[in-house]
């Protein structure tokens, strides 16, 4: 049993009495619009969750890596890499709501929405269990479509929701009926029971052991944006409060990989290993239509969107490779952290330019530079680390994605393939951040400075000491991934 | 020691061999300092360090004629091993002192010629840098040493022939407008220096591989380390890489002395100052060729004595001077201007030297033959530069550089027209009083006596070149000074140009020269001999070249003449008659009208045509060389790299990602519908790949 | 001096956030001179250190990837030296060139902007002042950060820490280019990033490929361990390709001429010279000296390639009207002398092809500072535009022709030095090998000298000699702030020309070392 202490059920505590308390007070207070103040309670919240995994890492009474548990949840290192990943996002999407959500109703239940879709995104990675995994999917999934529509009177928010909910309901009921086959055939709903069933599967019950993990990667990768399961993505993106896309663009696209590592990559191990020929192929696809994709929009969040596809598609090679290479999970979870932290100030960043300047638009993005010196600076950085360029926390990650591809070529063919792929494609990707650069720093320089939200200003900051500091000295995250990546190894299992 | 008889101690001898070439380059650091404080004096501080330049070059002279030598080295580039030094043997001396005295001469010269010209601290600067480049050359023991005078003078001419860079119609060379094959036979200044120096560097990259070729296999740049360990030649003879290594070195010395086919840059060298032409073709540049030659000559032949043969090397110099000397001449014969024409015969004469060092070493007398070149190479100096001064004095007192706009000038001029027909004498190897006589029989001599194979057409073109020159001497003289006065003049004279003698500090320095050359003449037969035997020393000395001592039988010559070969005597005349006497018949008594009788034949018509047009050899070296290369560049340039280069690979993977991306773009129809096909058929897709 | 290049690498960095604030407040002179003193300072710890024989320093780093070290040996000081010595000059000359260029900005934006609200205003000197201090402030910083790149790459010792600095060049290489270029800055910015990035990438492979096969990134252990034939080969020719971008050898030199020719003259005087020759150090570095067997390989196909590249770039060289895209294709051909001399397996011809990225670097220098002074005096960079200019400006053009000499390698000027080594290198080999490609190669190699001069003469000519157009009667020398960096420049090329010690003395060392002589 798990402790009562343990990471996890803390993070729900914390978490799900506040996220659940906000609404309340606002109907107490009988007062709308003090957007503030709940807010600085959602912040509170997150950050004092924050420092409690903080503080469990710190007093190493985190087991090393991830286990399977016969628990429905495991308080491993695994689950607390992605929490304070995506703590951070959640940080990052309360702080840029301050401004953001000071035009707009309802902040309590906004909050709220945000608090309790966290719990969601935190419990997928710490589950052991399908139907935990899926209830907590359920949970994160449940609050984010009703943010992608919260502005009720926007039409294109609307239309945002509906297909994310159409798309999220569909890949729901994917995995519910991969659980169910995966369930039929081993009698488990625990992970590291269902693997363990699939290891002494039967030959002719291979088939539909497979089709159950097709089931999870297109549903999982539903949430992750692969390719051709991406399509929702950008209209959603663009459609939903530019907040809510960090969120969903840095948090719960990796709640679709924690997912899948713990449940698709584990399992490999034990199937047929071929196949992860089908992750190396959806990693190429997803990343070039991607890149090639973000290169001609107009729109920022829709590029964004377009370049979150495409790094899905770098940290899938991690994952593709994972058998050959131990860079390959390390590298991925690396990605996974630096692009909560990219990705999610790229977004804030838009929020601060949509708040303030009212524009998406990347022509009208002009002069951005002189306008908005700090939060130009800020998404500068954010996408240069997101193209990879040194020194920037995005540059190792990317190396050690790439590294692995080629490093599991000593075993396999094609995998430096992915390594030149990726390669071709990060270069690429320079054209569209740089385009957007160019835009903000090279034209139109006659403008004059507007006030910069302070919220996004302290995104800014961070991000840059982030990005910039783990560029210079990446070791300590190297160390934290290193920590945190689960070994393949039969001996895991329990 | 007989230095110690002069009361110098050896290392003063060393020193004033450095001296010889640093001093002018000190000069010409200081020049510009000098220069911004006063203009004038800038002459003088000139004038004064080419004097001291030569007077450390003439204390050498009592070694060279004890044939001894100084060899001073110090470390230069520590990292390959490599010395710095300097040679004064009696060749580099001789030569240091002909180079020292005549460019001293020529210094004095422009004090006069360059007066009143505002950029003359440049004009300074460069004269004394290539002095100082030349006489690097005729004193430094190694190659690579070598290499950097030789550029020297490369570069030096470079900015001398285009010193007036503005590119004044006066300062062209040329007629303006006339074509040959549809190539501008007119140059600016500033394309000649091009032109100069792009052509002697075809000679330098030859040169410079002969060098590295040499340096691989011996290891060594020096002169006399060369000669000490001879393995190196019996490697690169069993490769078949030793003639083609010395080969390229004479290619470096064809380009610096307008060899064929690399002479077509020493007409338009004339677009430089006449002082600068002078220095050119008297002292330096063109020299440095035949310079090069003498010292590697010898090492080459006592390589052969040592039975290691490069006989071809001595083949092909003495063909490529023959050829030279008789396709110049001929072009001389016709050209109008006068610079031109001294030019055509510059490389003429030198063609004479390379045939006698080249002749010299297929006889068995190498010393003869040596001798003989070396010989001219002195008189040609002193005379060349005398007629090339005074043409310069002529150039500026009429103000066109065509013959044509001269005539009957000697009543005006009296002193150049006696100075000019003294040199001009010299050339055409007046019989008995000019040096040139004493040195062009030499060659023919040795030439004769080489018992080459290649001796007897050798010697005729050198005959017939011999009477060309004395035709083209008189021809020159006559149209300036015989005859009726041209147009120009009286018109200069109309509109109140008085033409008068030269000035003092122009005068006297071609003066001096033409003097020397009548004087030395006369005593010409001992010069020689003492010449003769101050190699036949040196090279025994120096490289173990034995002369033998042929007592000669007593010929049909008369008592002084005793000594000289009877038919190079009787052929030497014969030419300076018929060549003076045809002159004579068409330009200076002026019997025949040359334009008529040119016109009253086709033949003299298609001949006359063929040398004005200098045998087309300009015409086709551009061609080949400048236009071709440039439309193939272009070509290049419009269809490849415009093309391929820059819009395939710019605008190309530009257009293709735009392209794709808007593929791309197509399939994000908005649509729930179709994603939700996708979606259906990528889960077909991965659960399809999963089962395979 | 403990922590020399430490200091040398990162005082600059450090500093560029002082020096745009210096700038900012202050104005251009200032902020000049702070970076010239920084510059200065750390030029001379770098050559103190290089006279004190190989100079190594280690910093823990990542244990994944290795240390951060610098190491200053043979083959490191002559390329450091160079860039930071030519950084250091080209500070001062920035200042009047880049206060010419904001002075131009500043008019432009005016017109837009009076254009845009119909009335003409006039220009407040305050505003103006402004405008200058702000940008030299960023100038400077940019010009920092760039320096301290180029010099953070030559004295890396761990593949990834070279990936990370040949990365931190270009971004700052960048905004220079697109902020202050001439033409289509932007274009001609993002076009500099994109593909000297897409190189690097290539470059990043190769390195990954080494790095994982022997387990470490470190040179020192690269250095020892044997690796696999087939991933030698393969490496090797990522890192050359990836090099070859950077150094813009023939087919992959598309970026080249737009950038030089548009980035701001100080910056093309930094970019030509010191920062594509990079990618010849990576080669000595990275495939001479660390993949031995590959080297001989690859070494003929070096050797072709530098031969087209030298001939291919002098004969687009003559194609230009533009001056610094003339001047950019001589880079070009320049480029390929290297790769010709690194193609050459012989330590004279390897010590030869340094020597020419010590001696171009000098030259091209000076050239670069040449068209800035025109173009900021003249107003067109155009050649045919230009003539007689000798007259005008007698020291540019005096300190032009040694540039030019320097780069068609006549002695005395540095130029011959590289050269005659280069070729000597080359010659040997195909004796050696009695290869008759190498000889034909060899020839090719010196003919292509000649059209070096050729073009370089006939620049030489259309700018500074001949006729004076009317339009330039009235053109005036340079400042002192741009002439004097160029006659140091000048004096240094002939000194390093007649004296080739200075650097021979280290690098043929290095060489026998590295070819096991």
């Amino acid at each position: 049993m798990l402790e009562i202490t343990s990471t996890p059920l803390v993070l729900i505590a914390i978490l799900g009495t506040v996220g659940i308390l906000l609404p309340i007070i606002s109907i107490a207070r009988k007062e709308q619009g003090s957007n503030s103040f709940y807010a600085v309670i959602a912040f509170a919240a997150l950050i004092l969750s924050m420092g409690y995994v903080g503080y469990q890492f710190y007093a190493e009474n985190i087991a090393s890596s991830a286990l399977f548990s016969e628990d429905v949840i495991v308080d491993d290192a695994f689950g607390g890499f992605f929490a304070i990943a995506m703590l951070i996002v959640a940080i990052f999407t309360t702080v840029g709501s301050f401004n953001y959500m000071r035009k707009h109703n309802s902040p309590a239940v906004y909050y709220s929405l945000i608090l309790l879709a966290t719990i969601g995104m935190v419990l997928v990675a710490y589950s052991t269990d399908l139907i935990m995994l899926f209830v907590a999917w359920e949970l994160m999934s449940i609050p984010t479509y009703i943010l992608v529509g919260y502005m009720k009177k926007n039409p294109s928010s609307n239309e945002a929701a509906l297909k994310y909910f159409l798309f999220g309901a569909l890949s729901s009921a994917i995995i519910v009926y991969g659980i169910s086959i995966s369930y039929g055939l081993t009698g488990s709903t625990n992970i590291g029971e269902v693997i363990q069933g699939y290891s002494t599967l039967d030959p002719s019950m291979l088939p539909l052991a497979l089709l159950s993990v097709g089931m999870f990667i297109a549903g999982f990768g539903f949430k992750m944006g692969l390719v051709p399961f991406h399509q929702w993505l950008p209209d959603t993106y663009e459609g939903a409060p530019p907040t809510i896309t960090a969120l969903l663009a840095a948090a719960t696209k990796k709640a679709g990989f924690a997912a899948t590592i713990r449940i698709v990559v584990l399992g490999m191990v034990v199937l047929n290993l071929d196949w992860t020929l089908a992750l190396g192929i959806i990693a190429v696809m997803t990343m070039t239509i991607g890149n090639v994709a973000a290169i001609m929009q107009k729109n920022i969040s829709r590029m964004l969107a377009y370049s979150s596809i495409a790094h899905a598609g770098y940290i899938l090679i991690g994952l593709a490779v994972a058998p050959y290479s131990s860079l390959g999970l390390q590298g991925s979870l690396y990605q996974i952290m630096n692009h909560a932290v990219m990705k999610g100030a790229a977004f804030i960043a838009v929020t601060g330019i949509v708040t303030t300047l009212a524009v998406t638009h990347i022509d009208k993005l002009q002069g951005l530079g002189r306008r908005m010196p700090i939060t130009a600076l800020g998404l500068v950085i954010a996408l240069f680390a997101l193209a990879g360029i040194p020194p920037l926390s995005g540059f190792w990650s990317k190396l050690m994605l790439f590294g692995s591809a080629l490093d599991a070529g000593s075993v396999i063919w094609w995998a430096p393939w992915l390594a030149i792929a990726g390669v071709l494609n990060s270069a690429l990707s320079l054209a569209y951040y740089g385009w957007i650069t160019r835009k903000m720093y090279f034209e139109g320089e006659t403008e004059k400075r507007v006030a910069e939200p302070k919220s996004i200003i302290a995104v800014m900051i961070f991000s840059t000491i982030f990005l910039v500091g783990f560029g210079v000295y990446p070791e300590p995250l190297i160390k934290f991934v290193e920590f945190a990546t689960p070994i393949i190894s039969l001996d895991l299992m329990p | 020691m007989a230095i110690e008889s002069f009361g110098l101690p050896f290392e003063i001898g060393a020193a004033s061999a450095w001296l010889v070439w640093i001093l002018p380059f000190a000069a010409a650091l200081i020049i510009p300092g000098v220069g911004k404080l006063s203009k004038h004096a800038t002459g003088y501080v000139a004038v004064a360090f080419a004097l001291m330049s030569a007077l450390s070059a003439a204390s050498l002279l009592p070694m060279a004629l004890e044939a001894h030598e100084i060899h001073d080295q110090i470390m230069w580039i520590d990292a390959l091993g490599l010395k710095a030094g300097v040679l004064a043997d009696p060749l580099s001396i001789i030569m240091a002192n002909v180079v020292g005295w005549i460019s001293f001469l020529i210094m004095i010269y422009s004090t006069g010629y360059m007066k009143g010209d505002k950029d003359i601290t440049r004009f300074w600067f460069w004269m004394l840098f290539f002095i100082g480049s030349m006489q690097l050359i005729v004193l430094s023991d190694n190659l690579l040493q070598v290499f950097f005078g030789w550029e020297g003078v490369g570069l030096a001419s470079y900015a001398l022939i285009s010193f007036w860079y503005r590119d004044k119609k006066k300062d062209h060379v040329g007629v303006e407008g006339r074509t040959v094959l549809g190539m501008l036979d007119y140059y600016s200044p500033t394309h000649a220096g091009m032109k100069a120096f792009i052509m002697t560097k075809v000679g330098d990259v030859m040169m410079i591989a002969g060098m590295l070729l040499i340096f691989l296999f011996a290891g060594t740049f020096g002169f006399k380390e060369l000669l000490e360990d001879t393995t190196w030649a019996t490697t690169m003879s069993a490769q078949g890489l030793l003639v083609p290594a010395f080969l390229l070195l004479f290619g470096g010395a064809m380009g610096k002395s307008a060899q064929f086919p690399l002479n077509e840059w020493l007409l338009e060298a004339m677009t430089g100052p006449t002082a600068v032409s002078a220095l050119i073709h008297a002292a330096t540049m063109v020299k440095a060729g035949v310079f090069l030659v003498a010292r590697i000559g010898p090492l080459v032949f006592a390589l052969g004595a040592a039975g290691i043969m490069a006989d071809q090397f001595f083949e092909v110099i003495a063909w490529v001077g023959a050829i030279t000397a008789l396709l110049l001449a001929t072009q001389a014969m016709v050209n109008p201007e006068i610079k031109k024409v001294l030019a055509y015969s510059t490389g003429s004469q030198i063609g004479y030297m390379m045939m006698a060092l080249g002749v010299a070493g297929l006889s068995h007398q190498y010393v003869d033959g040596y001798t003989a070149g070396f010989f001219h190479l002195i008189s040609h100096a002193m005379f060349k530069a005398s007629l090339f001064m005074a043409a310069g004095f002529l150039l500026h007192s009429v103000g066109s550089r065509f013959m044509t706009d001269m005539g009957g000038l000697r009543k005006q001029m009296k002193k150049t027209y006696a100075f000019m027909w003294a040199a001009g004498l010299g050339l055409m190897g007046a019989p008995f009083i000019t040096t040139g006589f004493w040195s062009k029989d030499a060659i023919f001599a040795s030439v004769y006596e080489s018992g080459s194979e290649w001796a007897l057409p050798l010697y005729i073109i050198a005959v017939v070149t011999a009477m060309i020159t004395a035709f083209y001497t008189t021809r020159m003289l006559g149209m300036v000074f015989f005859g009726k006065k041209s147009k120009h003049i009286e018109k200069m004279e109309e509109e109140g140009h008085h033409i008068h003698d030269a000035p003092l500090s122009m005068w006297i320095p071609y003066g001096i020269l033409a003097v020397l050359t009548i004087g030395i003449g006369l005593i010409g037969l001992s010069a020689e001999e003492g010449l003769h035997s101050t190699f036949v020393d040196y090279l025994e000395n120096s490289y173990g070249i034995h002369t033998e001592h042929i007592t000669e039988e007593a010929s049909i010559l008369p008592e002084f003449l005793q000594g000289l070969n009877p038919v190079a005597l009787g052929s030497s005349l014969v030419a300076f008659a018929t060549g003076i006497g045809l002159g004579y018949i068409f330009y200076i008594g002026r019997w025949v009208d040359p334009v008529k009788f040119i016109n009253s034949n086709i033949v003299f018509y298609a001949i006359h045509k063929l040398l004005l047009n200098r045998w087309y050899l300009n015409a086709i070296i551009y061609w080949c060389f400048v236009v071709a290369p440039l439309w193939l560049a272009r070509g290049v340039f419009r269809y490849f790299e415009k093309t391929a280069i820059d819009y395939g690979m710019n605008a190309g993977v530009q257009k293709a990602v735009g392209w794709s991306a808007k593929v791309v773009q197509g399939t994000q129809t908005g649509v729930s519908q179709s994603y939700l096909f996708v979606f259906g058929a990528g889960l077909l897709f991965v659960v399809l790949i999963l089962l395979i | 001096m403990e922590y020399a290049l430490l200091q040398a690498v990162f005082l600059p960095l450090l500093l560029s956030p002082v020096a745009y604030v210096i700038g900012r407040k202050v104005g251009p002179t200032h902020a000049m001179w702070f970076t010239f003193a920084i510059l200065l300072y750390t030029t001379i710890l770098v050559i103190n250190a290089a006279l004190s024989g190989t100079v190594e320093e280690h910093y823990p780093w990542t244990e994944q990837f290795g240390e951060f070290g610098f190491l200053l040996d043979g083959l490191a000081s002559p390329f450091a030296i160079m860039i930071y010595v030519l950084s250091t000059i080209l500070a001062i000359y920035s200042k009047p060139y880049m206060v010419h260029k904001f002075h131009e900005q500043f008019e432009e934006e005016q017109k837009i902007n009076t254009s845009g609200s119909g009335q003409t205003s006039i220009v407040e000197s305050s505003s103006l002042t402004n405008y200058v201090n702000a940008k030299s402030g960023l100038y400077f910083a940019l010009y920092l950060v760039f320096a301290m790149g180029m010099l953070g790459t030559v004295l890396s010792t761990n593949l990834i820490e070279f990936y990370v600095f040949f990365e931190v060049m270009l971004i700052p290489g960048f905004f220079l280019v697109a902020l202050w270029g001439d033409g289509p800055r932007r274009k001609i910015g993002l076009m500099f990033l994109f593909w000297t990035h897409a190189g690097a990438v290539v470059l990043l492979l190769g390195f990954l490929m080494i790095g994982l096969t022997i387990g470490s990134f470190d040179f020192a252990d690269i250095n020892e361990s044997e690796i696999p034939p087939d991933i030698v080969m393969l490496s090797a020719v990522a890192i050359s390709i990836g090099l070859g971008v950077k150094l813009a050898v023939f087919m992959f030199h598309i970026w080249l001429p737009y950038v030089h020719g548009s980035a701001p003259t100080p910056i093309s005087a930094l970019l030509s010279p010191a920062m594509i020759g990079i990618g010849a150090y990576g080669i000595f570095r990275l495939i001479v000296e660390f993949l031995p067997a590959a080297y001989a390989d690859l070494a003929i196909w070096f050797h072709i390639w530098g031969l087209v590249t030298m001939i291919y770039g002098g004969a687009m060289a003559l194609m230009q009207d533009d001056l610094k895209r003339m001047l950019a294709y001589s880079s070009i051909s320049q480029m390929g002398y290297i790769l010709f001399g690194i193609g050459s397996i012989s330590v004279l011809g390897l010590a030869g092809a340094e020597m020419m990225y010590v001696t171009h670097a000098i030259g091209k220098g000076i050239l670069f500072m040449m068209a800035g002074i025109i173009i900021v005096k003249v107003g067109t960079r155009s050649i045919s535009k230009l003539g007689g200019l000798a007259g005008k400006m007698p020291i540019t053009a005096v300190c032009a022709v040694i540039g030019a000499l320097t780069i068609m390698g006549v002695p005395p000027t540095s130029g011959f030095m590289g050269e005659w080594i280069l070729f000597f290198g080359a010659l040997e080999t195909a004796i050696e090998e009695g290869s008759t490609l190498r000889a034909v190669t060899f020839g090719l190699g010196l003919i292509a000298t000649a059209l070096t001069m050729s073009y370089m003469l006939w620049m030489l000519k259309r700018i500074f000699f001949g006729k004076t157009p009317e339009h330039l009667e009235h053109v005036k020398e340079g400042s002192w702030y741009m002439t004097a960096p160029m006659m140091v420049l000048a004096g240094f090329s002939i000194v390093v020309g007649i004296y080739p010690d200075i650097f021979l003395k280290t690098i043929i060392p290095y060489m026998n070392g590295v070819l096991g002589v």
